[in-house]
Parts: C-alpha cells; structure tokens; sequence
C-alpha cells in the first residue's frame, strides 16, 4: 500500500509533502525541539480530516495533529507518522452579536480573530504571548492563557463548543452555541488542553465580549516583591478586578531598563483596569493612590492612547525579546534556547516563590528573568541554554524540575498554560504524587484509551 | 559570506511573530513563510557545513517565492534581518544554481 497515494487520493497531491525540507519544518517548534515525519499533510476541510483519520486508524499510522507549533512544550513533535496541519482551514466563518459568539476553523490564527472582533467593539480575550502566531486549533490543546487571565481566565472558560474528528474518524458536535449547556459530561471542556490526543479539533465556537471602553494602566516600582504583593492585596481590598495585572522582577527590570526609561529599579508591577470612559479619572486617582503606599515610583496613564504613548507596556511587551537578546549576547551564533517555564501558585505565595527560583537559578549557574501574570499567580522564569551542551542542558532540566516543586511546595501547580507536551511529563506524574493523587493518571490514561484505543493521536505526549 | 548569514539567522527562535504578515503564508507549507525560510537557510548551510548538499525543491520554491517586501522584519523578537538573510542567500543560490539542483 502507498501511504502517499492513498492519502493524496482524500486531500489531492498539492496537499501531501514529503519534500525533506518541508518535513523539517513541520517537526520543530518554538523550544526547538524536533522530530521526525515521513508525511505532511494539509486538509482542507473536516470531511478530509475524517476520511485521513478513518484511513490513519484502520492502518494503525500515528498522526500529529499541528497548529502553527509555536507551543513551549513539545506537544506539536511528531516521532515518526504523519504530521496533519490544520493552516488551510483557517475560515472565521461567523460572528454573531446578538448570540455572542465567533465561530472558526482550527487553522484561524488568533490575532486575526481578534481583529475581525475589534472592528465590531468586540474581543475575544485570550491572548497568549503567542497572539501574533497561534491558531485556534492551537490555543484550545494547550489550554492558553494571557495577560488577562486574572479577570478572564484561560481559553476553557470560553469554548462554547467543537467540531471535533474523532481517532477513527467519526465527526463529533459538542457543545453548542448556547453560554448554558448541559450535554451530559463536559466532553468540551475535556477535548480543551487535550493537546491533540483525544481528538482532532477542526472547528470552534468561542465566547466573546464587547470591548472595554477604556483602560486605566499603572506602573509601580518596589523595594520587593512583598512590597509588591503588599499593592496587589490593596487592589483587591479596593474591589478593583484589574484585567492586567503583570510582575516582573527586579532582574529583568534591570535589563531592560531603556526600553521604558525608569527613574528607579526595583520589582515592577503593571496595572490595567477597564473602565467607562467617564470613570477614568477616578479609577486613575484611586490606583495612583494605592500604588504610592509603598512604590518607589509610580506611573499612570488615563487612556490607552496615553500609555501607549508613554510606553507603560513596553518593557512587559519587551520580555521575551529581551531574552533572546540577553541569550545571542550571552551565546552569540552558537545554536541556544530560550527556555519559558509555566507554573502557578496562589498570590499569596509569589514573594517566597521569586525568591525561591532565584535561589534556584544562582544554585545552578542560570541567569533568570521572572515575568508572570500576578493577577493569577502564573509565574514565567526564564533562563536560556546552549542546545549542543548536554551538560548545561541537564542542568536547566534539574533546575526546572526544582521550580516546579517550588510551585508543589506552594500550594500551587506545575503548568498553568502551556501545557505538559513532553517537557512536563515528570512533572505532572510528581504533582499527582505529591497531591497523592496518581490515580489520576491512571483515569487520564483509560479515558485515553477510550477515544485512542490504538494510540494514534499524539502519541507520547502528556501521559 | 555563510558565517555572517548564520550569525544573524541562528537567533531565530521559531516563535512564529513574522508569519502574519507574510503575503505567502497562505500556501500553508512553512518553507512559503519567514520563519520556514529562515529554516530552510540554516538546513541547507548546515548540511553544506559538512560537506553535504541539499536536494529540495521546497527549499528552492520557499526562498524564490520570497517578495522581498520586509514586512516581516519588525516583527522578529530575536532581530533576525529575515528579508536581507533571504536575499543574501537567493544570491549564493542563484551563484550555485547547477550545484543546488541537481
């Protein structure tokens, strides 16, 4: 049997690659992790999709299901099989207002979604560090988050619904366009963070909702990260729910000090709270007062356009620039990796946990760079390494491993958006133990099994 | 010629910020896109780094699709001068085009 053949019979030859630069780059991703594919292969609708799958399963041949694999976690890698990416199906077929939702292919990158959105006054709110690059398809496996989480949680609170094919090839609806719904299990919510190895996901039904009118934004500078959890706790005493509330550490404030021209160093804290447009004056007032409780300096902006223009963002938009930049100074043409982690523990903790990672970092010869969503206490430390040295690529594999149970130690969780891909897979089995839960890796493996029972989708990757 | 090239495309990260606004990234395949022909770069001066060559038309069809119009540059978090690194390199291919295709 020729694969190619059969296979281009359902998609038609344009569709089908074995060029080997093409299987090259459709087995990397944004860690630069990579594998190997025999085939790459671009449906360009669901009915293909089911037909691939239908084939795939009845000759047992593994299929990688793939975004854009900007992902930070290895789950887009294939081992050997097929590679079904989903770029040709990227239609943002309908926006209804008065229903409130968008409905999408898999393939439709995120930042294109929005912009449609935004024209109307609306917004899909989930925007990953990724925005620019992520599809749908992409953000729904590895559950994303943003900078928003703290009032707008992750992409599963906002997937109404999916079209989904299933390992043999079966078209699925679940969910629906309704925000209440009851469909016996929550198998929507299930599929979300999957990272494609349940289902493929071919469609969406996401949530959305008007545009703020304005945001306020603030910046804080602190002696330390207690003084600037001290802030955090006064924002949330003064039952303000800001929709950015970003750290970053006093390290990477340091670094990247010209970029927002800072009259102090110190931990930063990035403030935006939506507003009415007339209410802004007052909530501005409100947070300039709470942030100088305790801040070196403080800086507000009443507008959008103001802070834009005075560049508050800059610096929280510049971070993973900065690492890259800080890594080629560091490494120069030697091939390196900007490594990303993921973890969240409860606010509360945040202080004692930077401090903690730092100790961690210094331990193991690593520069790191704290960045995090504060709002929802996802940390992201950053350390780069030189992908040909085994031995310093061993050392950021124990030191990740040591912040992850920092996080365990801290009442909190190893990934909070990212997903567990490969990188992770020791770390989900240590949070199940150490929550003396392993048993819940046994029921993620049988209800794996029930929708692969022949582990074509994904293999390898979370469990 | 090829160690200046790999100093600057090397940064790439594969983050994937330049594809939007590539005007042929809706041919789906990476190689029609900035990140994928910056990739495709680093394959080929790798392997030729070892005395081997590389046989794609992909490759070929990936950089000589290429507009040349720069709007992924400011895009690139890692600074990699993606539109310059393409056009050094249709240069050396254009210098080497029996060796490359055959």
């Amino acid at each position: 049997m020729d694969i190619v053949q059969e296979i281009s019979r359902i998609v038609g030859k344009e569709n089908v690659s074995k060029d080997p630069v093409v299987l090259q780059l459709h087995s990397m991703d944004a860690i630069k992790k990579s594998g190997k594919t025999n085939l790459v292969v671009f449906p360009e609708n669901t009915e293909q999709v089911s037909k691939i799958m239908k084939f795939c399963y009845e000759n047992e041949i593994k299929v990688y299901p793939q975004g854009s694999s900007t992902e930070l976690s290895g789950s887009s890698i294939p081992e050997d099989g097929l590679v079904l990416n989903l770029s040709k199906m990227n239609k943002i077929e309908d926006i209804s207002i008065l229903d409130g939702y968008v409905i999408t292919q898999a393939g439709a990158k995120l930042l294109e979604i929005e912009e449609k959105l935004n024209d109307l006054g609306f917004t899909f709110p989930i925007d990953p560090g990724s925005l620019r690059a992520a599809t749908v398809g992409g953000a729904i496996n590895t559950g994303a988050g943003g900078m928003k989480g703290a009032k707008y949680g992750t992409i599963v609170d906002w997937v109404l619904g999916l079209e989904i094919v299933t390992a043999d090839g079966r078209i699925l609806n679940i969910g629906s366009k309704t925000l209440k719904c009851r469909q016996g299990y929550y198998l929507t919510k299930l599929i979300v963070g999957s990272e494609g190895t349940l289902a493929i996901v071919t469609r969406a039904i996401l949530k959305i909702v008007p545009m703020p009118e304005n945001m306020v934004y603030g910046v804080g500078i602190f002696r330390s990260p207690e003084d600037a959890m001290e802030a955090v706790l006064e924002i949330k005493k003064a039952k303000i729910l800001p929709a950015v509330l970003e750290f970053l550490d006093s390290d990477l404030v340091k670094a990247g000090r010209d970029i927002v021209q800072l009259k102090e160093e110190g931990d930063m804290l990035l403030v935006g709270i939506e507003c009415n447009f007339e209410a802004r004056d007052r909530i501005a007032e409100n947070l300039k007062e709470i942030l100088r409780k305790n801040a070196l300096d403080v800086e507000v902006a009443k507008t959008t356009k103001e802070a834009e223009e005075r560049n508050l963002l800059g610096l929280r938009r510049a971070f993973y620039p900065l690492a890259l930049k800080l890594a080629s100074q560091d490494f120069g043409n030697k091939k390196h990796l900007v490594l990303i982690e993921d973890i969240a523990v409860p606010v509360s903790k945040l202080p004692r946990v930077v401090k903690d990672i730092k100790a961690c970092a210094a331990k193991y010869g690593f520069r790191v760079l704290i960045a995090g969503h504060v709002g929802d206490g996802n940390l992201h430390p950053t350390i780069w390494t030189l992908l040909d040295d085994s031995e310093m690529m061993e050392r950021a594999e124990k030191f990740y491993m040591d912040v992850m149970k920092i996080a365990l130690e801290n009442e909190g969780t190893i990934s909070a958006e990212h997903g567990i891909g490969v990188m992770k897979k020791k770390g989900l089995e240590m949070e199940m133990s150490y929550r003396k839960s392993e048993y819940a890796l046994e029921l993620m493996r049988k209800i794996k099994s029930i929708f692969d029972p022949k582990n074509i989708l994904n293999p390898g990757k979370v469990i | 010629m090829v160690v200046d090239l790999l100093k600057n495309i090397s940064k790439c990260s594969f983050c994937g910020f330049c594809e939007i606004s590539c005007p042929t990234r809706f041919l789906a395949k990476r190689n029609y896109t900035p990140r994928g022909r910056i990739n495709s770069i680093i394959v080929f001066v790798d392997l030729e780094a070892k005395g081997e060559s590389l046989k794609s038309e992909e490759m070929l069809k990936g950089i000589f699709t290429c507009l040349g119009c720069g709007a992924c540059k400011i895009h690139c978090p890692a600074g990699v001068d993606i539109p310059e690194a393409v056009r050094s390199f249709k240069a050396k291919l254009n210098k080497n085009s029996r060796k490359v295709i055959e």
